[in-house]
């Protein structure tokens, strides 16, 4: 049956109109899936509000004894493979020799702490004029190299000021840990996708602490919100000089040292 | 107006709507598709399970523990942090099942913050594991045997359970934890408990 041009175009306004009015309802719907995880952990997100949030992480150096129970903790917590390579967060004891020399070791990241070796093999026989542990963590920049390489942009910065890691978009390119200046991310052995630390996104979204803030015996990992200024971390940032790691990278990190050394990269 | 003039009129508005409807109906499904829309990731990161409990959590059971170690030279040290993440034990422990909690040997957690080490803060309690309790000073090599890992004190307020000035010296000798007063110097070698009696004795 031959169509009039007319009607071609009716019928065409109307499939456009029909169209449109599918698509939109697809996002008014609720999302296959939604509701049927667990009920009490979505509603605890329900009620989280990323934009009312600014998280800050403290360390101070001078507290740490290097007992690594923090780095313990986050490998038990985030699911972090055990085998050496694979660290959210980490210890490095850094030691001054007599003869001007810097050393700095991790073993395993510290998860066994440092009592099995008192000091580096290289330099048990050298005087020690100065040592301490630096715990590292994702600095959760503000400037974010890792965010801006990543070619399928899988990786991203929340609201509250995280930067997370799509694993479903990620492609394992490995581009985001050379980019990032701290060697934070890793590539999970399994899943070939890129890891990092999350300062415990799923603890702190439920008005917890990160895992290895409570870990902490010493209390030299403080965490908050800088949207509080009774939170620690703001009184301390408000009070106390504190210093950030690699500063001339202009990367503006939200994680700030107390006593920080100026050897310490 | 010719047909000519019409019929590209309506091709025009034929591809206008084609690339609208295109653009609004294809691109951003496969945008989210290729990963280019973040909406859900943030909530999949929040809905992560939790390991660590919380000495809240633990106090449940352990209430008594638990508040002796808030109120100890430990009261920093979370119950996780020695014991490891909970949540499996509490788990069980919750749905009424048997729920043992086996800790790796403690004197290596103790040493793993209390062995000295050159790089630990000045003032932090620490020993030389190698002397300190150690078989061949006269005491035990385990640090439960004298220290109460859930109220230690500080200084550690020791379960004297110990007879004999040898014992008495592997604490109280000149270069140890709590040295005898110089008026001891010259006391004879197995005569404390002449005059001192233990705390507890055993």
């Amino acid at each position: 049956m031959p169509i009039s041009r007319r009607r071609f175009v009716k019928l065409g306004a109307h499939a456009a109109f029909g169209g449109l009015l599918v698509y939109t309802l697809r996002g008014v719907l609720p999302k296959p899936g939604a509701g049927t995880a667990d009920a009490e952990v979505d509603s605890a997100y329900d009620s989280y509000r990323p934009e009312d949030h600014d998280w800050a992480f403290v360390i101070d150096t001078m507290k740490c004894i290097g007992c690594g129970r923090c780095a313990r903790a986050c490998k038990q917590e985030n699911g972090v493979p055990w085998e050496p390579g694979c660290n959210r967060t980490w210890v490095e004891r850094y030691c001054f020799t007599a003869d001007g020399e810097v050393h700095v070791d991790s073993p395993e990241g510290g998860i066994n702490g440092f009592a099995d070796e008192p000091l580096p093999e290289a330099i048990r026989d050298k005087e020690i004029t100065k040592s301490f542990f630096v715990p590292k963590l994702c600095n959760q920049c503000d400037n974010t190299p890792c965010v801006q390489v990543c070619p399928v942009g899988a990786t991203y910065k929340t609201a509250d000021g995280i930067v997370l890691v799509n694993r479903d978009k990620c492609i394992g390119c490995r581009y985001c840990i050379q980019a990032c200046p701290y060697g934070m991310r890793y590539l999970l052995p399994d899943e070939g996708v890129a890891d990092k630390c999350t300062w415990c996104y799923h603890r702190i979204t439920r008005g917890r602490l990160p895992a290895c803030v409570e870990a902490c015996p010493v209390g030299a990992r403080k965490f908050g919100d800088l949207r509080d200024p009774e939170s620690a971390v703001s009184k301390i940032l408000a009070e106390r000089n504190v210093s950030v790691l690699k500063p001339d990278m202009g990367t503006k990190p939200n994680a700030f040292y107390l006593d920080l050394d100026g050897a310490v990269v | 107006m010719s047909g000519v003039t019409r019929a590209a009129l309506l091709l025009v508005l034929l591809v206008t709507v084609a690339v609208l409807l295109m653009q609004t109906m294809t691109a951003s499904v496969s945008v989210g598709l290729i990963g280019l829309t973040q909406e859900d990731n943030p909530q999949w990161w929040a809905t992560r399970p939790v390991h660590n409990e919380s000495a809240a959590a633990c106090a449940e059971c352990h209430e008594e523990t638990n508040t002796a170690v808030r109120a100890s030279a430990h009261a920093t040290v979370d119950c996780e942090s020695c014991h490891g993440a909970g949540d499996e034990h509490i788990d069980l422990a919750r749905s009424g099942q048997d729920a043992p909690l086996v800790l790796t040997d403690a004197r290596d957690l103790c040493v793993t913050c209390h062995a000295a080490l050159v790089s630990r803060p000045d003032g932090f309690p620490q020993v030389d594991p190698a002397t300190h309790g150690a078989p061949d000073s006269g005491v035990t090599s385990s640090c439960e045997s004298c220290h109460n890992a859930h109220d230690p004190g500080f200084p550690p307020d020791i379960q004297h359970t110990l007879g004999g000035r040898s014992d008495c010296l592997a604490c109280h000798g000149p270069d140890q934890w709590e040295p005898l007063p110089p008026s001891h110097a010259d006391r004879p070698g197995d005569g404390c408990l002449s005059c001192h009696s233990a705390k507890e004795q055993t």
